[in-house]
């Protein structure tokens, strides 16, 4: 079943806020989609179609009682957070809604060369540390394992 | 490779064969190559289709979509659904695997032995040893050069050897690698060694014939006694193979029994005892550089916990992949894509001992499989290592990507109390299987297994099992070198 205009809409919108523009990287929405979606027509199996097809009906409405409108119609800072609280949901099908949407868009995003050139380059040694969560500085590195 | 295209079959097609061989991965392959140069006329009947290694992608997806059984995307169901990954082209899944070659190891055939004696006689250690020599040879399977590792690879080592815990370069069914990274994609320089590449191309010399893109749908039995197969064409049009000696499944652990079952067969334990190597990854990232698009797609290894049934592999893939491993979602996971050749993926096999069954349906073959507390219990034992060989290997930080439990981890010390800490349920974790078995078990008993210890089913004449679905249990290890040699000796059956 192919997707309506108004599904398309709400597909596009969660796809765009999945992978924004970043760091002189295009976002999804900036990529040409055409062929992807063709090849997606033909390839996918139905239980992946039935799966974003439910991600999409499911995070686009479900934002009405947790963000007050439904999800195209919010704000990218909005969005940017509503999508990080359904990944990180309790229930396993919601995480499992969003990790489908991610699927798909990695997938769709790196299908385009341009965006595959600009990730695809080699990175400097990093200068710092990140020291994000380092809950437990104690070193007992030399236990067994 | 000379192929006869199913999408070009639009008549009836009736031909008759010595042998009919369903499925062309390593089984299949093995089986087609032995019995052509023994002077046998073999067909060998495969649902994907043949691509040359210059039509491989590179993207993801693209690969996914050519290579892959319903693009990667057939789950598991269970207390931890997880996708089934297997390839669906001539050559079968060594055309979109890491090329690990494992020898058996003598503990898991000495595992069947003591479940069932018989064995000892039909499956000799020292033919199954002399018959891995040989296709270490033919394969020209070697451990993983330091010069075409790349970073990610060489990194496990350094971990590893922090942690004293046992390692190795992988050893692989390669010639000529460059390193690019993309044997999941489908070599595109035909430089790994996968069927389509080697065993394939040399039964098509010795006259095998190949019917790509053909699905077969029954095997045809009267009195008693298989006669072949019936088969559609991806052009719509039926094909009728008959054998006069034997007809050979080797259509994987999933694919065989539920042919079995669709034929009418599925009696006895057909389907049934289902087993795996369930894996749980995990990304870091390093300081410097390890680019997954860079070095041996899987070139190292930690061994030193196989015995409690855990082996850990530096993974390698697409970077859309690796995307899909990254823990974030929107502006972080855009950001995330900027450090692109500073993560590092890596994971861990579980010799699961959970069993599960597979059922032929309408639209294909359904898979249940559920981890026991046993094989969650080595899930966590293998997060806790990964997390702890990353950091030690120099990462600055490792994210799990257990729900629950810590999003990012910069120390060790935190990693190791995963093991007590980690959830317990399987669907807090991100799992995917690879490594297929036992769905038609072999024994010596009528009732314990589907076919013989010499690969004929019980039942009827003339009809084998060459896949992995035979092994009576799970390997612990990559089972691609174990299938070579167990579907040699089933083929030098058939020609005895």
């Amino acid at each position: 079943m192919s997707w309506t205009s108004f599904e398309r809409r709400w597909r596009d919108a969660l796809l765009a806020a999945m992978i924004p523009a970043e760091g002189g990287r295009p976002g999804i929405s900036e990529v040409e989609q055409g062929a992807f979606w063709e090849l997606y027509r033909e390839a996918a199996p139905p239980v992946l179609r039935l799966g974003l097809r439910a991600s999409v009906w499911a995070l686009t409405w479900s934002a009405v009682p947790l963000a007050g409108r439904p999800f195209h119609r919010l704000s990218p800072e909005k969005k940017d957070r509503f999508l990080n609280r359904r990944a990180a949901s309790r229930l396993y099908l919601v995480r499992q809604l969003v990790m489908t949407l991610k699927l798909v868009g990695c997938f769709l995003w790196l299908s385009d060369d341009d965006v595959r050139a600009r990730v695809m380059k080699p990175a400097p040694n990093a200068d710092k540390t990140d020291k994000t969560d380092r809950t437990d500085p104690t070193d007992r590195s030399d236990r067994t394992l | 490779m000379n192929v006869t295209d199913g999408r070009a079959i639009t008549q009836p097609h009736e031909q008759a064969f010595d042998v009919v061989i369903v499925g062309s991965g390593p089984a299949g392959a093995a089986v087609a190559r032995q019995l052509a140069r023994a002077g046998a006329k073999v067909a060998v009947v495969e649902e994907g289709p043949y691509v040359e290694p210059a039509a491989c992608p590179e993207s993801g997806f693209q690969a996914m979509a050519k290579l892959y059984r319903d693009l990667g995307g057939v789950l598991a169901m269970g207390n931890a659904p997880m996708p089934v990954l297997q390839g669906r082209a001539v050559g079968g899944s060594s055309v979109i695997n890491g090329a690990i070659s494992w020898r058996m190891p003598r503990d898991v055939h000495a595992e069947w032995v003591a479940k069932d004696p018989p064995l000892a006689d039909a499956l000799p250690w020292e033919t199954i040893e002399a018959t891995l020599d040989d296709i270490e040879r033919d394969l020209n399977i070697a451990p993983t050069p330091p010069d075409i590792a790349g970073r990610r690879n060489l990194l496990m080592g350094e971990g590893a050897d922090t942690l004293g815990l046992e390692h190795r370069p992988i050893s692989r069914n390669v010639r000529g690698c460059r390193g690019l990274s993309r044997c999941l994609q489908g070599c595109p320089e035909g430089h790994k060694l996968s069927m389509d590449q080697s065993y394939l191309p040399d039964a098509v010399e010795h006259g095998a014939v190949i019917f790509s893109s053909t699905t077969a749908r029954r095997v045809e039995v009267e009195d008693g006694t298989a006669q072949g197969i019936e088969a559609i064409s991806a052009a719509g049009a039926k094909v009728r193979l008959t054998a006069t000696r034997a007809v050979v499944l080797a259509a994987s652990a999933v694919q065989t029994p539920a042919l079995l079952i669709k034929s009418g067969l599925g009696h006895g334990p057909v389907g049934r005892h289902f087993q795996c190597h369930p894996g749980v990854s995990m990304a870091g990232r390093f300081r410097e550089p390890a680019p997954v698009w860079i070095g041996a797609t899987q070139g190292h290894e930690v061994i030193g916990l196989r015995h409690e049934g855990l082996k850990f592999e530096v993974l390698g893939y697409d970077v859309s992949i690796l995307g899909t491993r990254l823990k974030t979602v929107g502006r972080e996971l855009a950001r995330d894509f900027g450090d692109a050749a500073r993560w590092v993926n890596w994971g861990a096999a579980i010799r699961a001992q959970g069993e599960g069954i597979v059922k032929a349906g309408r639209r294909g073959a359904s898979v249940r499989f559920s981890l026991t507390p046993d094989d969650l219990s080595k899930v966590r034992r293998g997060v806790r290592v990964l997390g702890e060989l990353m950091l030690a290997a120099g990462a600055e930080l490792v994210t799990p990507g257990v729900y629950g439990w810590h999003e990012k981890v910069t120390d060790r010390s935190v990693m190791a109390r995963f093991e007590e800490e980690g959830p317990l349920d399987g669907k807090a974790y991100t799992m995917a299987m690879t490594h297929l078995f036992g769905t038609c078990r072999m024994s010596s008993q009528p009732g314990q297994g589907v076919v013989r210890p010499d690969f004929r089913h019980h039942t009827v004449d003339r009809l084998y099992v060459a896949d992995s679905s035979v092994f009576p249990s799970n390997l612990g290890v990559n089972p691609q070198s174990t299938i070579l040699a167990l579907a040699t000796m089933c083929a030098r059956r058939i020609a005895a």
